[in-house]
C-alpha cells in the first residue's frame, strides 16, 4: 500500500487531514523510530504523550555505563556547587540567621527601647517633680513660719533693753556672782531676731568674764 | 500471588533492605561517598526504568531528570531518616517531583503534572534480590492503569491504533494493513488518537 498524501477524510472520521496534521504526523513517526524532527510545541506534547505510552508498557533498561556516567555527573555537579559557592552559600545562611536575629532583636530592641522610654518618662516626671515638690514644701514652712512667729510674737516678752538689768532684791553676793546678762539666759529668741542669737551669746560671755575679772581684782586687793 | 503471599514477601524484602540498606544510609549520613555511591546505583535502574522514563516518554529527558534525583538525594541526605523501609521510597518520591516539575515548565503540561501528582504511591516494599520483581510488578501495574483508564475514554479506533503502534510496537506498515488505510493516513489516525489520549489524560 502506497503512502497517501492527498488530502483525504480517512475512514471513520469525519475531519480532513490537514497539512499541519501531516507534518505532525510525520514528527511522531520519525520520534517512535528515534528520529529527531522540527515540530511546534503542540506536536511536541503530542509526541511526548505517545513517548510516554510506549514506556509505560516497555521497560527499558539504563545500563551500568550510563548508570555510572550519571552518578559521577551527579556527584560532580555537587562538589562543583560546593566549591564555587562556600562562601556565598554559607553567608547567605548568615545572611538569613542575621536576618533573623536582627528582626529578633529588633523585636526585643522595640521591647527594650519601649521600657527605657517609659523609665525616662518617669525618671523626667520625677525630676520635674522634685523642685515642685521643694517648693510646695517651702511654701508650707514657710506659711508655717509665718504662722509660728505670730504666735511666738504674741508669747515673747519685750525686747531687751540695750543694757543689762539687775534684779534689785537680788543679795550682794549674788549681785556680785550673777552678771547683768543673766537675764538673757533662757529668754525665747523671737524668729525676727534669731540672726542675732549669737551676738546674745558673744555678749553673755563678755559679761561673765568682765565679772570674773572683777573677781580676780577683788580678791587680789589687799 | 495471594495477598497473604504478597505480604509475606513484602515483610521479608523490608527486613532484607533493614538489614543490607541501612548501614549503608548510616555510613553515607556520616561522610562515606562510597556508601552513598552504592544506595544510589542500587536503585538507580528501577527509578530511571519504572517512574521516571515512563513518564516522560523521551530517553535523554528521564535521564536528565534521573541526574537531578541524584543531585537533591545527595544533597539532602541528612533530611532522611530511616523508617523500616528502604530508601527507594525516598528517592522515588524525590523523582516524582522532578517529573511533575518538568511537565510544569511547559504550559502543556500544567494538566499531565497535575494528573501525574494524583497517581498513588507504590506500596510494595523494594529489594535488591528478588523482591525486586516486587516493585517492578508494582510499578509496571501502576503505570498500565494509567494508560488503561484513559484509553477507556477514547474513540476505539484511535484506542486500537495506539494499542497497535506503541503498546504492541508493530510496525507503521502493519498498523496501517489492520486498519486499512494508507501508511500516512495511519500516521495521522496515530497523531489524532494520541492527541485524543493527552487531552483525556488529564481530566482524570
Amino acid at each position: 500500500m502506497t503512502d497517501d498524501k492527498t488530502s483525504k477524510t480517512p475512514p471513520g472520521e469525519t475531519e480532513p487531514i490537514t497539512d499541519d496534521e501531516r507534518r505532525a504526523a510525520d514528527a511522531l513517526a520519525a520520534a517512535l523510530d528515534g528520529r529527531e524532527a522540527a515540530m511546534s510545541d503542540d506536536d511536541g506534547a503530542v509526541v511526548e504523550m505517545a513517548l510516554m505510552i510506549r514506556a509505560s508498557h516497555h521497560e527499558a533498561e539504563l545500563g551500568a555505563v550510563r548508570r555510572d556516567a550519571l552518578l559521577d555527573a551527579a556527584f560532580s555537579e555537587v562538589d562543583s556547587a560546593r566549591a564555587e559557592t562556600p562562601a556565598s552559600s554559607s553567608s547567605q545562611a548568615q545572611q538569613q540567621q542575621q536576618q533573623q536575629q536582627q528582626q529578633a532583636t529588633a523585636t526585643v530592641t522595640d521591647l527594650a527601647s519601649a521600657r527605657e522610654a517609659r523609665a525616662a518618662k518617669r525618671v523626667s516626671a520625677m525630676r520635674r517633680a522634685g523642685p515642685l515638690l521643694a517648693m510646695a514644701a517651702a511654701l508650707v514652712i514657710v506659711i508655717g513660719a509665718l504662722l509660728t512667729m505670730s504666735v511666738s510674737d504674741r508669747w515673747a516678752p519685750a525686747r531687751h533693753a540695750a543694757g543689762p538689768t539687775v534684779a534689785k532684791n537680788t543679795p550682794a553676793l549674788q549681785r556680785v556672782l550673777s552678771r547683768p546678762s543673766d537675764d538673757l539666759l533662757g529668754r525665747p529668741i523671737a524668729r525676727r531676731e534669731r540672726a542675732a542669737a549669737s551676738a546674745r551669746l558673744d555678749r553673755v560671755f563678755a559679761d561673765r568674764m568682765a565679772g570674773y575679772r572683777q573677781l580676780r581684782l577683788a580678791r587680789s586687793t589687799p | 500471588m495471594s495477598k497473604a503471599e504478597h505480604k509475606a514477601r513484602a515483610e521479608a524484602a523490608a527486613a532484607e533492605a533493614a538489614q543490607i540498606e541501612r548501614p549503608l544510609v548510616e555510613r553515607a549520613q556520616a561522610g562515606d561517598r562510597a556508601a552513598l555511591r552504592e544506595l544510589l546505583g542500587r536503585h538507580a535502574d528501577a527509578l530511571f526504568a519504572q517512574v521516571i522514563l515512563p513518564r516522560v516518554g523521551e530517553r535523554a529527558t528521564a535521564e536528565d531528570i534521573l541526574k537531578a534525583t541524584m543531585v537533591t538525594a545527595i544533597e539532602k541526605l541528612d533530611t532522611f531518616s530511616w523508617q523500616g523501609r528502604s530508601i527507594y521510597f525516598w528517592l522515588r518520591q524525590i523523582a516524582a517531583n522532578k517529573v511533575i516539575d518538568h511537565h510544569r515548565k511547559n504550559q502543556r503540561g500544567r494538566r499531565l503534572a497535575d494528573a501525574l501528582k494524583n497517581e498513588a504511591e507504590v506500596q510494595a516494599p523494594p529489594g535488591p534480590g528478588p523482591e525486586a520483581s516486587l516493585i517492578a510488578a508494582e510499578e509496571r501495574r501502576l503505570n498500565g492503569e494509567r494508560i488503561a483508564q484513559t484509553m477507556a475514554k477514547i474513540n476505539p479506533r484511535y484506542r486500537r491504533a495506539i494499542e497497535m503502534r506503541l503498546v504492541e510496537e508493530r510496525s507503521r506498515e502493519e498498523c496501517a494493513d489492520a486498519l486499512e488505510v494508507s501508511v500516512g493516513t495511519f500516521d495521522v489516525l496515530l497523531f489524532r488518537a494520541v492527541r485524543a489520549f493527552r487531552k483525556s489524560f488529564g481530566e482524570r
